[in-house]
């Protein structure tokens, strides 16, 4: 049965674009070394567009005349009322563009002008090497170290030193968390149930907060905060799994990097946690089935966040309480209880991407 | 029934979706084609795998490993045609719904003529429109522009003009939309495709050939009071194919295979509804629904004239929208009693960040099942301001995809059906437990004996007959009596009460006679019902006679709501008969 991952790994070396929204220049090369806060590429995001009919403007019987007239090429700048077209002689017609800006095109008659161009700038976020030029668009990253994925995140990046701020995995953040060490920092915590907390943190301000589960009536307070958040479960009150909470413990202190900008498309990216180093060895699975001995997650209540071991894939399928009948696991969970859990709400633990 | 004579073939359909891939083997068997085996995995078109074909190949195996049948050669190719008759397959077809919703910009010369039917084409794939623009556009040209370079569309559906009217107007909308394109990057220039005026098809192709692809339909409205939605839809299907075979190359590598091209799963579902309104009733209606996990199809169809509708959203990642746009009171008040609305709420947004899971509780399963009633609810709404429902109701509705068919016990499943749909008349309620409608609709235009064959087979699941009466008489009033004969028995009386869900078990195969008399406090509305005595068919739970009106309300207080919710289901159980 073909399983689905989560990447939950102390050492594996990852591969990890950064690409603009519109074409732009790529200024890295390939096999340079960049760090977080390199600027990789840079863009100029169009504002706004006039389009100038000449034709009309004129009242030409023959379209093809406004060639003679339009005294601008593409790729132009233009001032303040510069001229566009004029017909000449003694009572000449003249047409001014109405902003400055850059003639995109002239044909037909029709000349596109683009005003307000707003430069845009794309930043490295993970330091490694640049494994390759996406030309025009951006740059895939080499790098490695630890990562841990994330279920959500509300679509910011950021980076800073790591401080895990509840005794347990499963412990609320409270107030007295965010006192003044916090400011600049990444927290990490169980779960977060009160959302003045995140707008406090604002103010402080954190680099980050992750949590293992927020509940979802805190989704639009979460997404009006101006640092990144990456729930690491997702929704609920349960606080994280235990493999990833071990994992950010281990990483304390520590410069780390998140990324919740998730993006769907054709390669759709998780939001995750990454702390850089060294990689010798690989510490991942590659395994594309589910099969015994496998470390898995949970994902779904009511064992959200619990993780444990495949003893095997039961044969055929099995009845739930709810009465469905589905393909199921049995699970030996980490407090060595015995479960058994329908597949389809499994990950397993640490896959190479 | 089909006057096609049998060609004896082996069959194998594959339907990737947004999560699940599903393959179906088909095969003779005593004369009709039956389903021998079926399998499913998830897909695999996203990282970490990448390839569509992952997910192909795995069910292509369980399918082996079910029938003993050798499907793949050494080079885990599918052997198309068949060796000897025991190895591989005769045709193999793929239908497909994987991937995300491309984004569309319509163009089209009126906003309320060739703009409707061109955005009423948009909504039969798996698109959204992201920018509308008409010659009658309020906004300025400049405005007009900013909006599309901004909305950054992957495919422009132009239409406009019918095909003895002006070209003036075709012409600068083209003007329009080739300086659009050159602001667009090179490589993010979108598709367009043309269906409008048939005699400006080599002007529009070569105007706009110089920037991006152009490609060209039928016109969508060769004349005024004349639409060809479907006809575009269906040559549209395999431009849309095309475009997911440049996204996904791993779909390119497999198509060669196919008998006939790879089908978008939802134009596939429309050609059995359409099939199914020509062999029916002309004056009633078919409607199939398909809930997948990106998307939920509506297709219907009268007299043979289809509509499908796609909408964005499903009860998987796609979710998200739905979630966000919907007062959350308006999916808790399907909730039953004992349940906390906040681990709800947790419940059905951990659905959107992993669409495969599945609920593990009773508890669980209701709460995906209120989210699911909710969503259809709004979807139907939707059709209905739109114009797009049948009068008098739908004869069947098939009901397809997992959350529809099998996530819940049967009385969850109809009573989710109908406060979902909240059909009018009398209907037939069909389940498609394989989910393999889209599947025989891409293979009914090779195979059109096979479909034909599968639906009269026992592989869907005849429900319930429903008869859904309105009427504006107090809750608790009798409304009318419902006199029914079953073969070789006594007629029986059953008098409803306005407000009542009532369940008179019919077997499934056996046809009873009915008759609806109205009582005179009644006030009711016989929309799509007759007065006199009229068929139907049995089924899982025989009749069952709908009396809570249209939309069906419920009580604003939560225990008399929580109460009336429980008497509902009960109703169905059988722990209520009303005689």
């Amino acid at each position: 049965m073909l399983a689905s991952f989560a990447q939950i790994s102390p050492a594996i070396k990852i591969h990890r674009s950064r690409i603009l929204p519109v074409n732009g220049s790529v200024i890295v090369r390939k096999g340079q070394k960049v760090n977080e806060n390199d600027i990789v590429a840079e863009a100029s995001l169009p504002a706004h567009h006039v389009l100038i009919d000449v034709v009309q403007a004129f009242g030409l019987a023959d379209p093809k005349l406004a060639a003679t007239y339009i005294k601008r090429a593409a790729g132009e700048t233009l001032d303040h009322h510069d001229i566009i077209a004029e017909t000449g002689g003694m009572f000449s017609r003249i047409i001014r563009t109405p902003k400055p800006g850059k003639i995109i095109t002239v044909r037909d008659g029709l000349v596109v002008i683009e005003t307000e161009a707003k430069s845009i700038s794309l930043k490295a976020l993970y330091p490694g090497i640049v494994f390759d030029i996406l030309q025009d668009r951006g740059v895939v990253i080499e790098t490695s170290g630890a990562v841990v994925q994330a279920a959500w995140a509300n679509g910011l990046t950021g980076v800073g030193p790591l401080i895990c701020k509840t005794d347990s995995r499963s412990n609320e953040l409270v107030f007295s968390s965010l006192e003044v060490t916090a400011r600049g920092a990444v927290i990490a915590g169980g779960t977060c149930s009160k959302p003045d907390i995140l707008t406090q943190a604002a103010q402080l301000p954190v680099a980050g907060l992750i949590l293992g589960t927020m509940p979802a009536s805190m989704i639009e307070v979460a997404k009006a905060q101006p640092y990144p958040i990456l729930l690491i479960d997702g929704f609920g009150k349960t606080g994280m799994d235990s493999t990833s909470w071990k994992l950010l413990f281990s990483l304390a202190n520590k410069e780390v990097i998140l990324n919740g900008e998730t993006t769907g498309g054709l390669t759709p990216t998780k939001p995750e946690v990454m702390v850089s180093a060294t990689v010798d060895e690989q510490n991942s699975a590659s395994a594309k089935m589910f099969t015994s001995g496998q470390t898995v997650r949970v994902h779904t209540a009511p064992n959200l966040g619990q993780t444990g071991r495949i003893e095997k894939i039961l044969p055929g399928t099995v009845t739930l309480v709810n009465g469905l009948k589905v393909a199921a696991a049995s699970i030996i969970m980490d407090n060595n209880e015995r479960k058994t859990i329908p597949v389809a709400n499994l990950d397993v633990i640490g896959f190479t991407s | 029934m089909s006057p096609i004579p049998l060609e004896p073939l082996s069959i194998l359909a594959i339907d990737i979706g947004t999560v699940n891939t599903r393959a179906f083997f088909y095969d003779v068997v005593e004369e009709s084609y039956h389903l021998v085996a079926s399998a499913i995995t998830k897909s695999t078109y996203e990282p970490p795998l990448s390839d569509v074909n992952i997910g192909i190949m795995n069910t292509v195996h369980q399918i082996e490993d079910i029938t003993g049948r050798m499907l793949l050669n050494q080079k885990n190719t599918l052997i198309v045609p068949s060796q000897a008759g025991s190895e591989g397959v005769d045709r193999f077809y793929i239908s497909h719904s994987f991937g995300p919703f491309v984004k569309i910009a319509t163009f089209g010369l009126s906003s309320d003529v060739s703009s409707k039917s061109i955005n009423r084409l948009a909504a039969t794939t798996y698109g959204t429109v992201v920018e509308s623009i008409s010659l009658n556009d309020k906004r300025t040209i400049n405005e007009q522009i900013d909006a599309v370079v901004r909305a950054a569309p992957e495919m422009i559906f132009f239409a406009g003009g019918t095909d003895q009217g002006s070209s003036r107007a075709v012409k600068k909308m083209a003007n329009l939309i080739a300086s659009i394109l050159q602001l667009l990057p090179q490589d993010m220039r979108p598709l367009v495709i043309f269906s409008g005026n048939q005699s400006m098809v080599k002007t529009v192709k070569d105007h706009l050939g110089q920037y991006t692809k152009v490609a060209n339909t039928v016109n969508i409205r060769p004349a005024m009071d004349d639409e060809n939605l479907i006809k575009v839809a269906n040559e549209l299907a395999d431009l849309f194919t095309g475009y997911r075979g440049d996204q996904y190359s791993s779909i390119k590598r497999i198509t060669p295979q196919c008998s006939d091209s790879p089908c978008p799963s939802a134009i596939g579902m429309g050609r059995i509804v359409q099939f199914l309104s020509e062999v029916g009733d002309p004056e009633k209606g078919i409607m199939a629904v398909d809930l997948g996990s990106g998307s939920t199809t509506i297709a219907s169809a009268c007299n043979g004239k289809l509509d499908v509708y796609v909408f964005p959203t499903g009860i998987g990642a796609s979710f998200e929208k739905f979630l966000e746009t919907t007062p959350f009171e308006d999916i808790t008040r399907w909730f039953p009693a004992g349940i906390n609305a906040e681990e709800g709420r947790d419940q059905l947004w951990q659905k959107t960040a992993f669409p495969r899971s599945i609920p593990e509780t009773s508890t669980s399963l209701v709460v995906e099942q209120a989210a699911v009633k909710q969503l259809l609810y709004s979807m139907m709404r939707n059709l209905s301001e739109r114009g797009l429902l049948v009068q008098n109701g739908y004869d069947t509705i098939l009901c397809s995809g997992m959350t529809l068919t099998q996530m819940g016990t049967p009385e969850q499943l109809l009573i989710m059906l109908l406060d979902g749909l909240q059909p009018i008349g009398l209907s037939s309620f069909v389940l498609d437990q394989y989910s393999m409608l889209a599947s025989l609709g891409a293979a009914a235009r090779l195979s059109p004996l096979m479909p034909v064959q599968l639906m009269e087979s026992s592989v869907f699941t005849n429900l319930a007959t429903v008869v859904s009466v309105h009427s504006s008489a107090k809750p608790g009033t009798t409304i009318l009596r419902a006199r029914v004969q079953l073969p070789g028995e006594q007629v029986k009386s059953f008098n409803i009460k306005q407000g009542s869900l009532t369940r008179i078990p019919v077997k499934p195969g056996v046809r009873a006679a009915m008759q609806i008399i109205p009582t005179r406090q009644s006030r009711m509305e016989l929309t799509g019902l007759t007065e006199g005595a009229f068929r139907i068919n049995g089924g899982v739970f025989g009749l069952v006679i709908d009396a809570r009106g249209r939309p069906i309300i419920l009580p604003k207080d939560n225990a008399k709501r929580e109460q009336m919710l429980q008497s509902w289901l009960a109703s169905l159980q059988g722990q209520q008969l009303v005689q």
